[in-house]
Formats: C-alpha cells, structure tokens, sequence
C-alpha cells in the first residue's frame, strides 16, 4: 500500500494536466480565429462584403480596418496570404502550446519541434528562390513555343 | 612482467554461463526477438548479404566495362545492372549498414543502457527493411529498372507500357518503405540516446561513436521524411498523372531534384557520419592514447549533420538550376570541409606517439583515414562550379563518391565488424587471414578507382554502355581492382565466419578498449549489464594492463 | 515472449514494477519510460512535419510563380466545407486534449465519452471530405493528369449537389454571408475560362488534403486502439502515455488543416 501511495507521487509529475476552463477556452479562441480567416479573406477579395450578419447588422475587424487604410487593391490582394498565414499561425500556436501541452513539456520537446521548422522553411526558401530564378527562362521559353 | 592487480570478473561474471545467443533457443526466439543485440544480428546478416548482392551486381558491370561493346550482356542488362548496383549497396547496405547492425548492437552496450527505448519499434524496423527488400528482390524479377539509384524524373515517371513500369514503381515503393526503416531507427537511437544513459553518462562521457549515431539519427529523422514524400509525389505522378514533375502539366522537373537531394546529400552524412564514429573508436583503442580532441570530433559530427542539409544543390550544378542557387550551394559546401577534416587531423594528433597495435581493425582505420580524405579533397573540386561544369556525370564523380561510400563506409565497416566481432560472436577471428583482407581491399580498391579518376578527367562519361579504345587499358585495370577487392571482401567474410566454427574463446576485452562494452562478457549476457554499470572516462587506456592468462585486458584495481 | 519471464536485476530496487503492468522492464522507472515515450512521439511529428513539407514546397512554388491559378481553382472549393471541417477537426481536437486528461485523471467514462466523441468527428470530416471529392470527381476538377473540367452542365448540377447543403441556413453566419454575397445567391464555381495548367492546383489540392485523410484515417485506427484499452482500462494516473502520445499525434493533424484550410480554401 505504501507501494500505492509512492506510485501515485511519481504519477503528478509525469505530465502536466491541462484544465478544462483552459481546454474550453482555446478551443472557442479557435473557432474566432477560424471565423477572422474568414472576415480577412472576403474584407480583401470581395467588394461586396459587408460583414458577418449578426443580430441585424454586420460585424467585421477587417473590413473597416482596410477601408481606413484606403490601401490599392493589389496591395490588399498581395496582404492575403501573409494575414491568413498569420492567423493560422497564431491558431497553431494555441494547438501547440495547450491542446498539445508543450507549454508545460521538456525544454527539449519544445526544442526539437520548432527546430524542425527551421528545416521546413529552410526547404521552401531554396527552391522558391531557385524556382523564382528560373521561372523567366520558362515563360520566355513558352511564349517562343507559342508563338511558333 | 611485475603482477599488477587486477578485478578478475566482468559485470556478467562468466562466458559460457548464459548469453545473448544462448539465452533462448529456436527460430522464432530470433525471429521475434525484441532483445537489440539479437536484431543488430540480424540486421549484419541481412545486410551483409545485401552487401554481396550489391557486389555482384558491381562486378557484372565491371565485368561488361572490360572490352569496349559487348562483353557478357548487352546494353539493357547492363542499365539494370549499374541501376540494382546503386540502388541496392546505397539502401540496402550503406544506409543501415552501421547504424543498424552494428550501431543496434553497440549502441545500448556503449551506453550502458538495458536495450534501446522501443525494443519493439526496433524489430518493426528491421521488418520494414526485409519488406523494403522483397519489394527490391521483385523488381528484379520484373526486369527493366534502368533509372539509377536516382530515379530521375521524367524518365521514372515515363509511361514505358511494358514491364520497366511494375518494376520502377516496385522499387520506389520498396526504397518508401525502407525509408521509414530509417526514420524509426533513428527516431529510437535519439530517444535512447536522450533517456537512456545510466547515471554518470553525460553527453561528454559519452563514446565518440555514439556522438555519431546521434549526429546520424538527426539526419534519418529530418531528411529521411522527405524521401519519403518524394517518392510518394512520384508514384502518384507515375499511376495517376498528379503533374508535379511533369513540365506538360505544369509541375517542374528540377523540383524532383530539389527534393530527392534534399534528402540524399543528407543521406551521403547517414552513411559517412556512423563510419567516422567507428573509426574514433578504432583509433583511440588502438593507438592506446586518449582521444584527442574529444570535443572537437563530438561537435564536428553534429555540424556535419546540419551544415549537410544546406548543400544539396551541389548535385544540381548542371541540370537546370539557376545561377544564384548553384553559387550559394557551391559556397556552403566548401565549408563542410572544415568539420570532416577536423576529424581527420585530430585522429592524426591521437596516433601521434602512440603505441599502435596494426591489428586488421586499425588497418581498417588507416585505409579509411587515406581514402576518405582523397574522396573528400575530390569533393572540393566537384564543388567549385566551372569544375563541376566539366567534371559532372563522368567518371571522376563516380571515383569521388566511391572513395567516400566504399573507402569511407565500407572500410570502417569492416573494420568495425572485426573490432566488435569478440563481442557480438563470442570467438576470436584469426588475425593474418583479416590484415590479407585489410591489405586487399585497400589495394583493390585504389586499383578500381584512380584510374576513374583519370577517366573522368579525360571525359569518360559515367554509366555509358560502350566507350572510345583509349579509355579501354584504364577501365581493364579498374575491373582488375573491383575483382581484387571482392575477393578482400569476400576474405573478410570467410574469416569472421571461420571464426564462428574454428575461433578461440574471447576474452571480455580483448583490444584494451575502455568504453563499456567491454566491461561486459563477450558475448554479452542478455540484459547487458546485471548492475548499473560505473562510468569512467572511455577513452583512459591507463586503467587497463594486459592479462595473459585471458588474453585480454583487464581493469586495474 | 521470453522477454518477460526474465528475472529482471533491477525489479529488487524497483518499487513500481510489481505496481504498473505496463512498465517495460528495460526501463529503470515509469517516469522515464514516459519521458522516452513522449521525446519518440514528438521525434515522429518531427518527421510527419518533414513528410508535409514536400507538398508544402510545391504549393509554395506554384502559388509565387503562377498565382492566377490559385484565383482561378479556389473557386471550385466550396469554403463552406472547409469551414466545417475545421470547426469539426479543432472540436475533436479539444475532446483529444480532454479525454488526455480524463486518463491523468483515472476518469475512465470520461476518458471514454471523450474518444468517442473524437472518433465520431473524425467520421464526420471523412464524410464531408467524401462528398467534396465526389463533386470534384464529377465535374472533372482532377490533378493535372485527368483534368477535365465540365463547365457547361456546372451550374445546374452544382447546385443539385453542393448547392442544397450551402443553402441550408442555420450554419455559421460567415460562411453563408460569403455563399450568399459571393456568388449572388448562385452556387459558386470557377468564373471564366481556365487558366494554363489550371489542373496542378486539383494536384495540390488533392494531394495535400489527400495525404492528410490518410493521416486521419491512420488517426482513426490509432483512436480506436486506445478506446478499445480505455476499455479494457489499461489507463490511470500511473499509466497513460499511449492517450498521450495518440493525442499529440491527433493534434497534429488538425495542426496539418489549420493551415490547409486558408491555403486552398480562402487565400486568392
Ligand atoms: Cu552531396
């Protein structure tokens, strides 16, 4: 029995538990985020959005934030991917940090899983700059195949 | 000689009471073994045989290469052969060959730990390797797997019609699956090496061998991944016309090399790395001196592992790749010089005064010191862009790589093999048949490949079927070697496998090393080690003198 | 297997082996038997993240070089789905996160309750993924190779298929505000004639959230194995790295969509 009570020593420190409230909590912040993806995307690409339809009137962060701006539609166009990216960042983040525990892990859990990142972006930076590189002498090359 | 004192008994107290080997008895006690030591064996058998294959194959395209035209098969076969050749000695020799056979066996003994993390896992990975393998063994029977171990889009995604097609994706498939053979062992080896180590065992105590496994792990769990995708990307492209290489449909042909380098430069460190750790030990043992430069070989294996992964373009020099890429690519690879031959020069400074024992293994050691630094100074000129302009595809890459892959890994492991074999065989081979091999394979294989050097100067092109009469003298001398070093190898092979049947009992420690697997019986019992084992410095060679009633070395009391 | 029947030296200083059925005897304590389980799970995500990252790359590629093909396929995605499906993996993913907890905690019903839940959600994104790929495959919105579009029998059809769900009101109030305003009341489909090699964003978009079913169907099987032990009640506060270890891999796979879902659904 002391066997029992050790046992149950040793099992508070294996891992950390995650209260409910906070389980709740970043799951609703998911759910606004997921619906912000949605506000940014048709502020930038649709004229005609207003804004969600709530309680009769339409709520929107970014559309009245981009009409203050006043910016140049290619600029909108180009804020896009950066604002979505962003955003799933920031939801992957609370995943990661809560749902995921890693928050309240090892250092070195921490450590590797963002370190494989570096490898992830390191990957898309090279052969997005080579491609970027080349990307002239195809369409150049196309346009002769073409025009042929 | 003054008697010294001396603690008699291992940890494991004697040989013959129970082992790892007689333990339990039957196939399926093999089969189903979950014990390390037990895999790691079957990992050196089926690799070893893997090794031979592969060797066939090499002497068969040698064997072609003797007479301009036709000699014993023609063109087709030939493309099958050099391709099977590749493809079977990189995946299913070079790539698990340490770490897997002999890295499962040592690895856990070396750290003094009771098995590795997931014994489980570790069986699942060398069943992944068999699977991996018959689907190799059926694309052979489909005949037609012409593509090089490469796998080059868009040829492998050709829609042929005939038979090539089965044989190409049978292969693909079987390398996918092999793969994450890799990726599983190495993920095991990381968290063995991370929760595993008995108190006392810092990160700085521990063997420069497993500095190398780990620094290897790194790379099979990073870039291995991204074979994996490649290949996946590949069979789509091939089955269902997913167009991601395929210009016609949008999709880019260099990508494919992108991705396939991504992870084969690693993937030249998953073969290169785990040798190197071999030769630490082999060095240091040997040359009864401390290693010098503990630190430095430990660091420079880790950066060997990431600065391996920013270089890959340099496979790319020629084949599409722009102008800024190839120069950044060229510019990072002559910096992986420096870690490889911090290596080189701090073995050197260990020799220096010490009192070297030129048993097989250290012969081993010392081909390996020679050969892989002529392959990693060819591979500065392959580097340099207008060189490489001239040099690529021809014969004096295939030199280069071979001079690294057979000088670099397969010296060491087989000199690995005859250091560790006391131990994981129990039996003392026989030292004059392993120096003939030693000597053997290194002339053999200086005599198959300097004279591709040359060749490759002069503009013989790798993989071709025919050439021109005056490459013929070059390439006859080349089959030569590549005839003299199988038979090394081969020798090898007959010796230790003598040893199993006509071999002396091995003593606990029979070369005086210090890590602490020769602090156990040999063969080691099956829990490794009955306490706790006490870490001391694995490199003191002082702590042990010389017993001459076991044969072996024994700790000073 | 003879593993076990061992007589194990370090059982006599050892006081949880007797305890804990499921502690390995090649480890010293349950701690570090977690530990190393958890360091090999999170290792595995590693290699899943590098596994990803190929597709990665040639979404990347193609989205900086020819973008027009973005603005053209995103059209035939009905973010709707996407929209549901997100909601679906993240709500799975708290259940995930709490059925975790269930077991630290020794709630087996809760524990329980909450995988079924997960596995239910799981379901439901197959099936919403289902009906997605029957649409694509029915007008001919396939990877590059079998690219086909059929646009003229599109907006009839469409509206018979996909039109009745995202018509349904009563779902969240942006997505039906960008159905209704986006397209006029109209099912949506690509406007104007396809842009050159308008095929690879099908290949993109079947390949990555293709690769990522299969990751939730291996996720499924993985679920399953633990309710089955949840069960059998395998897990309590001594013992429950498997929930762990299966939780972190699920969460991962919603992690893989939070980022697909604004990179094919939303993003011109
Ligand atoms: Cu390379």
């Amino acid at each position: 029995m002391s066997d029992h009570a050790a046992a149950h020593g040793h099992s508070d420190e294996l891992a950390h538990e995650m209260p409910v409230s906070t389980l709740i909590s970043v799951f609703l912040a998911l759910v606004v985020l997921t619906l912000l993806t949605f506000d940014a995307s048709y502020s930038i690409s649709r004229p005609e959005y207003l804004g969600a339809p709530i309680f009769g009137t339409h709520i929107s962060i970014f559309r009245p934030l981009f009409a203050a701006l006043a910016l140049p539609a290619e600029t909108m166009r180009s804020l896009g991917v950066p604002i979505a990216m962003a955003i799933a960042t920031v939801k992957a983040m609370l995943v990661i940090l809560f749902f995921m525990h890693l928050r309240h892990d090892k250092a070195l859990n921490n450590l590797i899983f963002f370190f494989c990142f570096a490898f992830f972006f390191l990957f898309i930076a090279f052969v997005l700059i080579d491609t970027l590189q080349y990307q002239g002498d195809i369409s150049s090359f196309a346009d002769s195949q073409a025009t042929k | 000689m003054a008697t010294v004192d001396v603690v008699r008994s291992g940890s494991a107290g004697h040989t013959e009471t129970d082992n790892y080997l007689t333990h339990s008895k039957g196939l399926l006690s093999w089969l189903l073994t979950l014990d390390h030591k037990r895999i790691g064996v079957m990992y050196l058998i089926a690799t070893s045989a893997a090794f031979l294959l592969g060797g066939f194959f090499a002497l068969m395209v040698r064997t072609e290469l003797w007479t301009t035209g036709r000699t014993i098969m023609n063109h087709d076969t030939y493309n099958q052969m050099f391709t099977l050749h590749g493809a079977v000695m990189v995946f299913l020799f070079i790539i698990p060959g340490i770490p897997a056979a002999l890295g499962n066996f040592i690895l856990p003994i070396m750290l003094g730990a009771k098995d590795v993390a997931f014994p489980r896992l570790n069986l699942a990975s060398f069943y992944l390797w068999m699977m991996g393998a018959t689907f190799f063994l059926a694309a052979l029977s489909f005949t037609g797997l012409d593509t090089g171990w490469t796998f080059y889009t868009p040829y492998s995604t050709t829609d042929f019609g005939t038979g090539k097609d089965n044989a190409i994706i049978s292969a693909v498939m079987g390398v996918f699956i092999l793969g994450f053979s890799s990726i599983f062992t190495g993920l095991n080896f990381l968290v063995t090496i991370h929760t595993m180590r008995p108190p006392g065992m810092t990160w700085f105590r521990m063997p420069l061998f497993l500095w190398a496994i780990y620094s290897t792990a790194i790379i099979q769990v990073l870039a291995t991944p991204v074979l994996a995708i490649t290949l996946l990307l590949l069979l789509v492209e091939k089955t269902l016309g997913f167009g991601i290489f395929d210009p016609q449909l949008g999709g880019d042909p260099v990508l494919f090399q992108h991705f396939f380098w991504f992870y084969s430069h690693p993937a030249v460190y998953i073969m290169i790395l785990p040798a190197m750790g071999v030769i630490s030990e082999l060095i240091g043992v040997n040359c009864r001196r401390h290693i010098f430069g503990y630190r430095f070989i430990a660091y420079s294996s880790v950066a060997i592992a990431l600065l391996g992964f920013l270089v890959w373009g340099h496979h790319m020099f020629t084949s599409g790749q722009s102008k800024l890429a190839s120069v950044v690519f060229s510019a990072i690879t002559f910096s992986v010089a420096i870690p490889s031959a911090i290596k080189i020069f701090n073995w050197l400074s260990t020799m220096y005064k010490g009192s070297i024992t030129f048993n097989a293994p250290f012969l081993y050691a010392l081909s390996f010191m020679f050969l892989f630094t002529i392959g990693g100074l060819t591979g500065l000129f392959l580097a340099t862009l207008s060189v490489d302009v001239h040099l690529h595809d021809t014969y004096f890459v295939v030199a280069h790589f071979h001079y690294v892959m057979v000088g670099g890994a397969l010296t060491s492991f087989l000199g690995g093999l005859f250091h560790w074999w006391p131990k994981i065989s129990g039996k003392m081979y026989s030292e004059t048949p392993a120096r003939i091999s030693a000597l053997l394979v290194f002339l053999g294989f200086n005599l198959t490949f300097l004279p591709q050097f040359v060749m490759g100067t002069r503009g013989m092109p790798r993989r071709y079927y025919n050439y021109l009469p005056e490459f013929e003298p070059f390439h006859q001398w080349s089959t030569i070697g590549a005839y003299v070093l199988g038979a090394g190898a081969l020798l090898a092979f007959a010796t230790v496998i003598h040893s199993i049947f006509r071999g002396k009992p091995a003593p606990m420690n029979p070369w005086g090393g210090a890590s602490l697997e020769w602090t156990c019986s040999s063969p080691p019992p099956h829990n490794n080690f009955d306490k706790a084992p006490s870490v001391e410095d694995c490199y003191d060679y002082d702590k042990l003198v010389w017993d001459e009633k076991t044969g072996g070395y024994l700790m000073r009391k | 297997m003879s593993e076990h029947a061992v007589a194990d030296p370090h059982t006599g200083h050892d006081g949880h082996q007797g305890h804990n059925p499921f502690h390995a005897h090649h480890f010293d304590t349950p701690k570090q038997q977690f530990d190393a389980g958890k360091f090999g799970m999170w290792l595995f995500l590693v290699q899943e993240v590098l596994f990803f990252s190929g597709l990665f790359v040639f979404y990347a590629i193609v989205r900086v070089n020819h973008p027009e093909i973005f603005r053209w396929g995103h059209q035939a995605l009905d973010p709707f789905y996407g929209f549901v499906n997100t909601i679906v993996l993240i709500f799975s993913s708290l259940t995930m996160a709490w059925a975790v907890r269930c077991a630290q905690k020794g709630q087996r019903t809760g524990l329980i309750v909450n995988l079924v839940i997960t596995l239910v959600c799981a379901g439901v994104f197959l099936c919403v993924k289902y009906v997605e790929y029957s649409a694509k495959f029915e007008h001919g919105f396939l990877w590059a190779g079998r690219f086909n579009p059929h646009t003229e029998d599109h907006a009839g059809d469409h509206s018979a298929t996909e039109g009745t769900t995202s018509h349904d009101s009563g779902h969240a109030d942006a997505s039906h505000a960008a159905s209704a305003e986006g397209h006029g009341g109209h099912a949506h489909g690509p406007v104007g004639p396809p842009p050159k090699n308008a095929g690879v964003f099908f290949s993109i978009y079947f390949g990555m959230t293709g690769l990522h079913a299969i990751h939730v169907i291996a996720g499924i099987a993985a679920i399953t194995w633990i309710l089955v032990r949840s069960v059998r009640g395998d897990f309590g506060p001594d013992y429950f790295g498997p929930v762990d270890y299966v939780g972190l891999y699920w969460h991962l796979v919603d992690l893989v969509w939070i980022y697909l879902f604004p990179m094919l659904y939303l993003i011109e």
